[in-house]
């Protein structure tokens, strides 16, 4: 009992730190799949132009995903190093920005693809509008991401992971988006269009 | 001193090792492929990888999993430098106890029920218990655990989703495939003091058509254990002076005898074995697994009393022994009807082999046969309700003699010997028995706050009447941090093959089964992104259990009367980049229990007017796991177990002292064997490379100070147990 509450203690006492708790195996897959995202991504010249500055995963909320991104420290997209930025709630960023700390907004449209965590649902249409003409790959895993304006969102489908894709939302963000990757995804919306994959759950 | 001495030089070369790899690899250029296997993966290979291994027979959400569920992943299993599955569990699984046993194999324990027949052993989802003798008998030994990718301990009762026999818990080890190891690693081990050597191989690789590939294991070791010297022996008796065995020995003092194995050494020196293949093709899964293990055991306090009173046996030219081979093949299929209607098929085909001698005699040498079918439905016809109905079927051939073990001759002196000899009939017969299940599950998402969990078995054995084991959940998610679970449920378990045989030829018909019911209420909390906090309360209202029942030296396990006890487990999970914190604190107390007429236990004194605590069990056990990345290339690890005392076997032991041998064995004012235990391990690992690991333990490193502080009790115990000794144990792992 007194190393629990040692434990307790420390833990209550300790600052926060970065994002590191050991992730489960969905979000291990799910962050493989963020970093297999920017491969098949076009991004505007403008955002896109610098091959020294790397490419941004940003993930705003409560972040499942622990240390699921470690491997990637050493990994290169498009000859491009892939960092990880956490943000915390929308609700602490606006916080910031009205006390005049805009700087973490400001970094949050710079990513190149940004996870928006489930515990962000109701700012959702928000952090979307902020984004949308920033040039953003939005990745989400909630229902009705799509339709609020979301690029691709997460599914578990008989325990497998699938995705879907707004290409409206795409087409605003001036992304281009692969065929391949479109190829691949369950379910395709286009404005009020919308395409099932033609292939089975888990036949792909 | 000499054991110093080895010590410090295993430090002493481990260090210069460690050193030496990181001058010549530091030369080189550095591997950047990483060896995080989903990050080699493309988008199509990742949309095969399955996740979520749940203890819910419909799929579901890790939060909403109606159960404490533990899981145990490949680089915890790296990082504690685990010698066993048991030693493995006792550092990570709450409220969990390991404790000795003279007789049979070790013991391991949840929540306050323990035995090795009290709880599933799977791999890969398939049951791996030996069902004539014992219960849960192979993996468990081994040091051998490459293999392992992780595994699942479902605490509490699971007989609804697992069938009879999960009483206590449910461990699942799931090991890699194809899809979860990738690539060539070799591993070696070994340890000092408690002396061991391990090496490992393993290989992974998926089909050029990617639709499926294979894995390979193999491993063998030796373990030679650690001497008297180093883990002593301690009996709560003063033996005489004058003849007999261990005369002149101390209560409290090390037994000294040359009969007494050294601590965890292998049955017949036979070398652990382990092999496994699996191929995955499509929807597709077979595998195949051979493993082989076993220890040996010192002597219960009436084997030594023997000669001295004219009791007991005189043979102890050997100590107590146990072994077991293990042989499975398996094949699944996946059929995908629709989007949301799957049927899954497996058939299996297990042979289990077992041998124990005691006092140089053999008790027992059997084969048992299994071969096993299941067909499981799961239906998903709205997103609001899941269903799952599923059959199995189990044939069992029992009483075939043993294969493949060397001959009797070394044990030629055994007044006992047959190829199937028993103990509970002798000869031992052959016989065949069957096992019929019907089971399902509905889940019903009511909302995103509300999920419910209805589900029920059904099992008829060729002695038993049809088993029935319900189970109701409700789980709450009010907010995105809080979870509650309340989980009730009835697991029940049939009494082993030789027991329900040797009552059925006694004319006694159908054998009554164990059951357990319990409610759970569980609470998790997502604190903020580092801190994981729950909190669970449990109670075994009723108990009515199957149990040793000694009748004086021999006996036979029975329904013995009813138990009801109560408990809490308290979990914090602390983690940053670099650091991770787990702590835990289990307590399980006995309120009531009621005794057949005209059985005996050595459960718990209560039912004898003494005491009211459970026998074999210590009410409050501590445990704590810390991990801190020193830097890239150096992590260290530890982990501490407080088993805080043991009422209740010392209230056993005033019960039964002069049961056994007719005369006290336990000197008055016995204290030692009844206080706590105390479990610490310091590790480092070392990555001078991605391809290279090193890693080094101290194992039980308390015992330095005092071995008493490492001892670890034995059921049935007349106060005496053995120390764990103080060791060391180096590891390389290299990744082609």
């Amino acid at each position: 009992m007194i190393i629990l509450a040692s434990v307790l203690l420390v833990a209550a006492i300790a600052p926060k730190a970065g994002a590191g708790a050991t992730s489960s195996q969905e979000y291990q897959v799910k962050a493989a799949f963020l970093y297999n995202f920017l491969q098949f991504i076009g991004w505007p010249e403008d955002k896109s132009a610098d091959n020294n500055q790397p490419l941004t995963i940003g993930i705003v909320g409560k972040d499942p995903f622990g240390d699921a991104f470690e491997p990637i420290k050493d990994k290169k997209v498009k000859d491009r190093n892939v960092i990880t930025k956490h943000f915390e709630s929308f609700e602490e960023l606006k916080k910031s920005a009205e006390e005049g700390k805009t700087r973490k907004v400001e970094m949050l449209t710079k990513c190149h693809l940004l996870f928006i965590c489930s515990s962000e649902q109701k700012n959702l249409k928000e952090i979307l509008n902020l984004v949308k003409d920033q040039n953003v790959l939005t990745v989400g895993e909630m229902e009705g991401f799509l339709e609020a304006g979301g690029i691709i969102n997460f599914l578990v489908v008989e325990n497998k992971i699938r995705f879907e894709i707004n290409t409206s939302a795409a087409e605003q963000a001036k992304l281009e988006i692969r065929s391949q990757l479109l190829r691949l995804a369950k379910r395709i919306v286009e404005g009020d269009k919308k395409t099932e994959s033609s292939e089975k759950a888990g036949n792909d | 001193m000499f054991t110093e001495k080895r010590l410090l030089f295993v430090c002493v070369l481990t260090t210069l090792l460690a050193f030496a790899s990181d001058v010549l690899l530091s030369a080189q250029p550095q591997d950047t492929n990483d060896s995080k296997d989903v990050f080699d993966m493309s988008i199509e290979e990742l949309m095969n990888v399955e996740i979520v291994s749940s203890a819910t027979l419909t799929k579901t959400k890790p939060r909403l999993v109606p159960a404490a569920v533990t899981t145990v992943t490949d680089e915890q299993i790296r990082a504690s430098g685990a010698r066993s599955l048991f030693e493995l569990l006792d550092i990570y699984v709450p409220n969990l106890q390991w404790i000795r046993h003279h007789w049979e194999a070790d013991h391991m324990g949840l929540r306050g029920i323990y035995g090795e027949s009290k709880y599933l052993l799977l791999v890969n989802g398939r049951v791996m218990n030996e069902r004539t003798h014992y219960g849960a008998m192979s993996e468990r030994d081994l040091v051998l655990l490459g293999d392992i990718h992780h595994i699942d301990i479902v605490r509490g009762p699971g007989s609804a989703l697992y069938g009879p026999g999960a009483i206590s818990m449910v461990i699942n080890i799931i090991t890699y495939n194809a899809d979860t190891f990738k690539g060539t690693e070799v591993t070696t081990r070994m340890g000092a003091v408690e002396e061991f050597y391990a090496g490992e191989f393993k290989h992974g690789r998926k089909f050029d058509s990617n639709d499926g590939g294979f894995f390979l294991y193999g491993g063998i070791g030796k373990y030679l254990g650690a001497n008297q010297d180093d883990a002593p022996q301690i009996f709560a008796y003063d033996f005489p002076d004058a003849a007999g065995q261990a005369a002149g020995t101390r209560a409290g003092d090390p037994l000294r005898h040359p009969g007494i194995n050294r601590d965890g050494e292998t049955h017949r020196n036979l070398p652990p074995v382990k092999l496994h293949a699996q191929v995955t093709k499509g929807n597709w899964d077979m595998w195949a697994r051979y493993t082989r293990g076993g220890k040996q055991g010192v002597w219960d306090i009436q084997n030594l009393t023997s000669n001295v009173y004219g009791w007991g046996f005189s043979d102890l030219s050997l100590p107590n022994t146990y072994g077991y081979q293990q042989a499975t093949a398996y094949i699944g299929y996946k059929q995908e009807l629709a989007e949301n209607l799957g049927i899954d098929y497996a058939f299996s085909y297990n042979m289990q082999d077992f041998e124990r001698f005691i006092e140089h005699r053999m008790r027992d040498a059997y084969r048992e046969d299994e071969y096993y079918g299941k067909i499981l439905l799961q239906w998903q016809p709205s997103d609001k309700h899941k269903i799952a109905v599923g059959s199995e079927i189990s044939h069992k051939e029992l009483g075939i003699k043993s294969p493949g073990w060397p001959t009797q001759r070394d044990y030629a002196r055994s007044s006992i010997w047959s190829p199937t000899s028993w103990i509970v009939i002798n000869p031992m017969p052959r016989w065949a028995t069957n096992l019929y299940s019907l089971f399902g599950e509905h889940q019903w998402t009511i909302n995103d706050k509300w999920t419910t969990f209805i589900g029920a078995r059904f099992d008829r054995h060729t002695y038993t009447s049809w088993m029935f084991s319900p189970r109701l959940a409700v789980v709450h998610t009010p907010t995105d941090k809080d979870t509650f679970k309340l989980m009730w449920s009835r697991s029940v378990r049939a009494n082993m093959e030789e027991e329900l045989k040797a009552n059925a030829l006694a004319g006694g018909g159908d054998s009554d089964p164990e059951k357990l019911d319990s409610i759970e209420l569980r609470y998790e909390r997502q604190q903020n992104k580092n801190l994981d906090l729950a909190a669970s309360v449990f109670v075994h209202y009723n108990f009515e259990l199957i149990g040793w029942n000694q009748v004086g030296s021999a006996g036979n396990t029975t329904n013995i009367g009813t138990q009801r006890d109560y408990g809490f487990e308290l979990e914090a999970s602390y983690h940053t980049e670099r650091t991770r914190l787990v702590a835990s604190h289990g307590y399980t107390k006995l309120y009531d229990f009621f005794l057949t007429r005209g059985v005996n236990t050595n459960i718990t004194a209560d039912p004898y007017g003494i005491g009211d605590d459970l026998a074999d069990w210590s009410n409050h056990i501590s445990k704590l796991t810390f991990q801190r990345k020193l830097n890239d290339k150096w992590t260290f690890d530890s982990s501490l177990r407080v088993y805080w005392g043991f009422p209740g076997m010392k209230d056993w032991g005033r019960h039964s002292d002069s049961a056994v041998a007719g005369f006290p064995v336990i000197k008055d004012g016995w204290q030692r064997g009844y206080r706590g235990n105390y479990y610490l391990n310091l590790g480092l690992q070392y990555k001078p490379s991605k391809n290279l690991t090193i890693g080094i333990t101290g194992y039980n490193l308390l015992g330095i100070i005092n071995k008493d502080l490492n001892k670890r009790n034995y059921t049935g115990s007349y106060g005496d147990y053995r120390c764990q000794a103080p060791a060391l144990g180096v590891s390389l792992t290299y990744k082609f």
